[in-house]
């Protein structure tokens, strides 16, 4: 859980030194609306539980990996996202970045009680963290899309 | 969940909500986005947090699973933030803004004051109306603070980076 922390901390200082540190905000708040609603949904239909918990009172799902870790992948996802490359490396980041995710899952369900997934097949799940990579980098291109600075109204 | 006036009030918070995401006007949408996002996720820290020491509870929610108010911290809180931000005075003197601010906060107090004894929305368990006033008025203040710092920082901040790129 520490390591989360730590890991999500220095995806910020990388986005920090290359002054795209704007962008890692936009993208890391749109993806914790993402990640909040889909692990409330999936934990009350009882598709996937988090025996251990930082909120065990107030809440039957996860927060660090929802509120700062998830979000960070997303984060790193979209500052690195090969934008101008042909279909190969794109098609590889995105396998790269799906298959990640569903193996960090698959190591901390196997070795520790943070996570268990009940009727949640690991097809699905690389699916969801797939759309919800895109979906949050989607987001930020209409966010920063050119000419933002006029339409973001007088700050 | 189950019927009943609980489940008539909620939805109306969500037609509400939605509704007055149609009257953001169109060139102070990403403003209202940055608003919109930060609340939350000051909201749902909070919220977690508050349940979590026991001072409030929600006996009737949207989702078993959650015991802490989705609706009030996913979208109606968020869109009150945004109309704060819209129509705040930021030309008129501190005690104005100050004012406004106070305002909001008994705009979300005495609704919840009435919640509180008639519904089964939300619970009092160590919790007060001046901790609602209080933490209404500061979190909302926390958002133009935020929103303001934002946008003036990413403006200016991406700007550089872009005429870095244009002159390399």
């Amino acid at each position: 859980m520490l390591a989360s922390w730590l890991a999500s901390l220095s995806i910020f200082l990388v986005a920090y030194r290359c002054h795209r540190l704007p962008e890692a905000i936009i993208q890391l708040m749109a993806t914790q609306t993402l990640t909040w609603t889909l692990s409330l949904l999936f934990v009350n239909f009882h598709l996937m539980s988090n025996p251990v918990r930082e909120f065990p009172r107030a809440t039957d799902s996860n927060f660090t990996f929802n509120y700062v870790f998830y979000p960070s992948i997303n984060v790193l996802f979209s500052l690195f996202y090969p934008r101008k490359s042909k279909w190969l490396p794109t098609i590889t980041y995105h396998v790269l970045f799906a298959f990640g995710m569903f193996a960090f899952s698959c190591a901390i369900e196997l070795h520790t009680e943070l996570l268990r997934y009940e009727k949640m097949e690991g097809y699905m799940r690389i699916f969801v963290f797939w759309v919800g990579l895109n979906v949050t980098r989607l987001y930020g291109n209409w966010f920063f899309k050119p000419g933002w600075r006029n339409s973001g109204g007088a700050a | 969940m189950r019927g009943g006036p609980e489940a008539y009030i909620l939805l109306g918070v969500w037609v509400i909500s939605l509704g007055g995401m149609l009257f953001v006007p169109k060139q102070r949408r990403r403003e209202s986005h940055v608003v919109f996002l930060f609340e939350q996720l000051v909201a749902w820290l909070l919220g977690l947090m508050v349940v979590e020491a026991g001072l409030l509870e929600y006996p009737f929610r949207e989702l078993q699973a959650n015991r802490t108010s989705f609706t009030f911290e996913f979208i109606a809180y968020p869109m009150i933030a945004v109309y704060y931000n819209l129509y705040y005075p930021r030309r008129r003197s501190p005690w104005t803004r100050l004012l406004y601010t106070m305002a909001f906060g008994t705009g979300i107090t005495l609704p919840e004051i009435w919640l509180e004894s008639h519904t089964q929305l939300i619970k009092y368990s160590g919790w007060n109306w001046y901790c609602t006033f209080v933490s209404v008025g500061l979190t909302l203040f926390g958002t133009r603070l935020f929103r303001t710092w934002f946008l003036d920082w990413a403006k200016s901040s991406s700007g550089e980076a872009e005429q870095e790129k244009a002159h390399s």
